[in-house]
């Protein structure tokens, strides 16, 4: 079609009603005498009309609850620090998501490091952490390198820093009978997410996976392990807050300063 | 539902009122989950792009001028998280909208049918296009209201939606019938 473009706008402007009525009887004059700008006519009303034909979709059901969840435990707007620590976790991937991944056969976890990552880490044992978190788990223990004891809020747990290499294990087991909304988070550690597992399976609320952390709707009693990877520079320090409706309590694991240099070039990769 | 209602729910929000914010939240989770939802194609890299954009509503709430209209600033931050997130993927997964519910199947299959061509035509506009169809079609809103969201001239609102509308011509699927 060639069609002029103030043709194109005189049409655009007829299609949404906004032509004088001598414009409109001038144009439909036009149109009945030129097929192509009748063709281009037609077929501008086809797309306005296919336009209004989609419906709006309903947001999903939780998005307000798990947006309010959020707020109420953030700082009063303007406090800041709250994207340093909450949001990056809480924001992204609902539970419900990784959960129904999981669903699919994965009993441990997901594991993101195919997306996430893509630079070479000589002192990693990939065969550790390629594909997905069995429910075996890990196949086989990482020495400790930091262990960290949790008490307040009604809440009990250990947490430990295992570490070789780059592979990193931040190790969390809560001890009865409380059960905690739990946050791990590795941003700006240098660490990578690389896998989780459960060890007594999928947490009721299912958790969130996300490159610097773990987020859990709701732990009960019992191991969490959280999957990490050296991809960066950074402190290696994971931290850890657990929510009871008593309040809160906060640590810090050490694994110890990651150094990886930057990956070469990756190859292009198309859009 | 007015803009001196939303300018007072955001007064309260600042007074304290945490709870305040589930109003905002609910009045305008349906057009920026769908903004987030047609710009992205993807529904739950729509459901991250509105958790984020009222959770950085909230975090900076502070700086919400109520002179203003509160969906024309909370449309910039799902709009900015939006293309961060596309800046971020460099490319679009396959459409898997959900679609409300029909009581006619054969209504059904075409809506979805109309739904993924159009969320694929408009995948192939760039994201200024884009943004205004979403905003005039899917969202209704007026040449005055669009303008103001976008911090742009009225004028450029119906430019830039006359030049979607001419691509998508170009590339969308003719109708059937």
């Amino acid at each position: 079609m060639k069609i002029a473009r103030s043709d194109w706008t005189l049409l655009q402007r007829d299609v949404d009603g906004e032509t004088s009525p001598e414009e409109r009887t001038a144009l439909h004059r036009r149109l009945r005498a030129e097929p192509e700008l009748r063709a281009a006519h037609e077929r501008l009303l086809d797309v306005k009309r296919r336009l209004a034909g989609v419906r709006l979709v309903d947001p999903p059901v939780d998005l307000r609850r798990y947006v309010l969840r959020a707020v109420r435990r953030a700082p009063a707007p303007g406090e800041g620090g709250w994207r340093s620590w909450l949001a990056p976790l809480l924001a992204r991937r609902p539970a419900f998501a990784l959960a129904s991944t999981l669903a699919v056969g994965v009993v441990g976890g997901v594991l993101l490091a195919g997306l996430l990552t893509g630079g070479p880490m000589p002192a990693v044992d990939e065969s550790s952490v390629a594909g997905t978190v069995l429910p075996g788990g890990l196949p086989r223990e990482l020495p400790v390198v930091d262990r960290l004891r949790l008490e307040g809020a009604g809440l009990r747990a250990e947490a430990h820093a295992r570490r070789e290499a780059g592979l990193v294990v931040a190790e969390l087991v809560i001890e009865p009978p409380g059960a905690a909304e739990v946050i791990l988070d590795a941003e700006g550690s240098g660490l990578r997410t690389r896998g989780f597992e459960a060890g007594d399976g999928l947490p009721p609320g299912g958790a969130i996976l996300e490159p610097g952390g773990a987020y859990i709707a709701q732990a009960p009693p019992g191991r969490y392990r959280l999957v990490l990877a050296a991809t960066g520079s950074g402190s290696g320090e994971i931290r850890i807050r657990l929510h009871s409706p008593d309040g809160q309590v906060d640590g810090r694991l050490q694994a110890g300063p990651v150094s990886v240099p930057a990956p070469s070039a990756p190859p292009s990769r198309g859009e | 539902m007015t803009e001196r209602d939303d300018a007072a729910v955001v007064a309260s929000c600042l007074a304290g009122d945490v709870e305040a914010f589930a109003v905002l939240v609910e009045r305008y989770e349906r057009v920026v989950y769908n903004l987030a939802l047609r710009m992205l194609g993807n529904p739950e890299d729509a459901r991250d792009a509105a958790q984020t954009a009222f959770l950085r509503a909230w975090e900076s709430l502070t700086r919400f001028d109520p002179q203003r209209r509160f969906f024309s600033w909370i449309y910039r931050i799902t709009m900015n998280e939006c293309l961060n997130q596309i800046d971020r993927r460099r490319h679009l997964e396959p459409v898997d909208c959900d679609l409300p519910s029909f009581d006619d199947p054969q209504e059904k299959v075409e809506a979805r049918e109309t739904s993924e061509q159009i969320d694929q035509a408009l995948r192939a506009l760039n994201p200024q296009h884009r943004e205004v169809v979403v905003l005039r079609h899917f969202l209704e809103m007026s040449y005055d209201e669009i303008a103001d969201a976008l911090s742009i001239p009225e004028k450029t609102v119906k430019s830039r939606l006359y030049e979607a509308r001419q691509r998508l011509c170009a590339i969308l699927p003719r109708s059937a019938a």
